[in-house]
């Protein structure tokens, strides 16, 4: 196990989560905020435009599972890159981990970005940075236009094809054993 | 700073196969974080299996602090994601949005009250300071 790194990235996710959900989730401008979001996405409803998912629970359910095997797939290949000798469990729970981290990467970024501007300029008594308005706006506009599944999709997407390719490049890499002579 | 985080809103260049898989199939499962709750909540089952499994393993593990707390914690956490996911999986087979903002609410706060009980079972694990006991000098 010498240079494993398989609890480092668990805990630096592990982390990553606490900071979002302690300072993006609970900062009480962005649940304020998130609640005038949600009365804009009731009115905008693009839920009842495209009609109930016909097939009921059993059908979601299965979705699910299949974007699930997709997910698994991406850990999989990303956990073959970063600690291949780690057994089919621990690959697989950290899968379900990286999964959860990558869909939502792009937005959250800015989003924190945006509270920890919020908080610093709230602590400090200064006016808040430039950045938070246009940057908020475009937020909005990404929940309102129902594009919040494109950007987790795509998040997705990116990653396995970067995990596709380091694995390629790591197997390239991979010294070829010398050849026996007898 | 703007200029930093305008790449993260990149969908305009997304191709629109993208666009398409990501708003009818995404758009049906509501929103994908209906998906990272079920990983979580697989996840909270996965670790919560384990953990009962050693406990039941070794008798001492039942007495320890840390890994009660450990495990009511996880407890709370994992309610909250699987009552947030059901609030996505009544949209999603319904014909409106579903939302409650005591729901919301109720999921945040039991998932905050979760994080606090592992943060602290950890905190006081990594902190507490044995006292070895100091015997009484004999005569002999």
């Amino acid at each position: 196990m010498k240079n494993d790194i398989y609890l480092k990235v668990i805990i630096g996710i592990g982390i990553w989560f606490v900071l979002v959900t302690i300072f993006a989730v609970w900062e009480y401008s962005i649940l304020k905020a998130e609640m005038v979001l949600n009365q804009k996405l009731l009115s905008h409803d693009l839920i009842a435009q495209k009609g109930p998912l016909k097939g009921g629970s059993p059908l979601y359910v299965i979705e699910m599972l299949v974007w699930t095997l997709l997910i698994l797939a991406l850990g999989l290949v990303w956990s073959k890159v970063l600690f291949p000798q780690r057994n089919l469990l621990e690959r697989v729970v950290f899968s379900l981990i990286f999964g959860i981290f990558v869909m939502p990467l792009s937005i959250f970024i800015p989003f924190v970005m945006v509270t920890i501007g919020t908080v610093a300029s709230t602590l400090f008594g200064t006016d808040a940075p430039g950045f938070i308005g246009p940057t908020v706006g475009s937020i909005v506009e990404l929940f309102v236009s129902g594009q919040e599944q494109v950007y987790e999709f795509a998040n997705v997407f990116i990653f396995f094809v970067i995990g596709l390719a380091l694995l390629a490049f790591k197997q390239l890499r991979k010294p070829t054993p010398a050849p026996r002579h007898s | 700073m703007e200029a930093l985080l305008n790449p993260f809103f990149y969908a305009d260049f997304l191709p629109r196969l993208f666009h398409t898989i990501g708003t009818s199939w995404g758009i049906r499962m509501v929103c994908m974080c209906s998906l990272a709750n079920f990983f979580n909540l697989v996840l909270h089952l996965i670790l919560g299996a384990i953990l009962i499994w050693l406990m039941t393993k070794r008798k001492e593990l039942q007495q320890d602090r840390f890994f009660i707390l450990l495990l009511l914690g996880i407890g709370f956490s994992g309610v909250s994601k699987l009552l947030d996911w059901f609030a996505n999986m009544r949209t999603a087979t319904g014909t409106a949005v579903f939302w409650s903002n005591n729901l919301d609410l109720v999921v945040e706060v039991l998932q905050f009250i979760g994080i606090g009980i592992i943060l602290y079972g950890i905190v006081t694990k990594l902190f507490y300071v044995h006292h070895a006991r100091i015997s009484n000098p004999t005569n002999d």
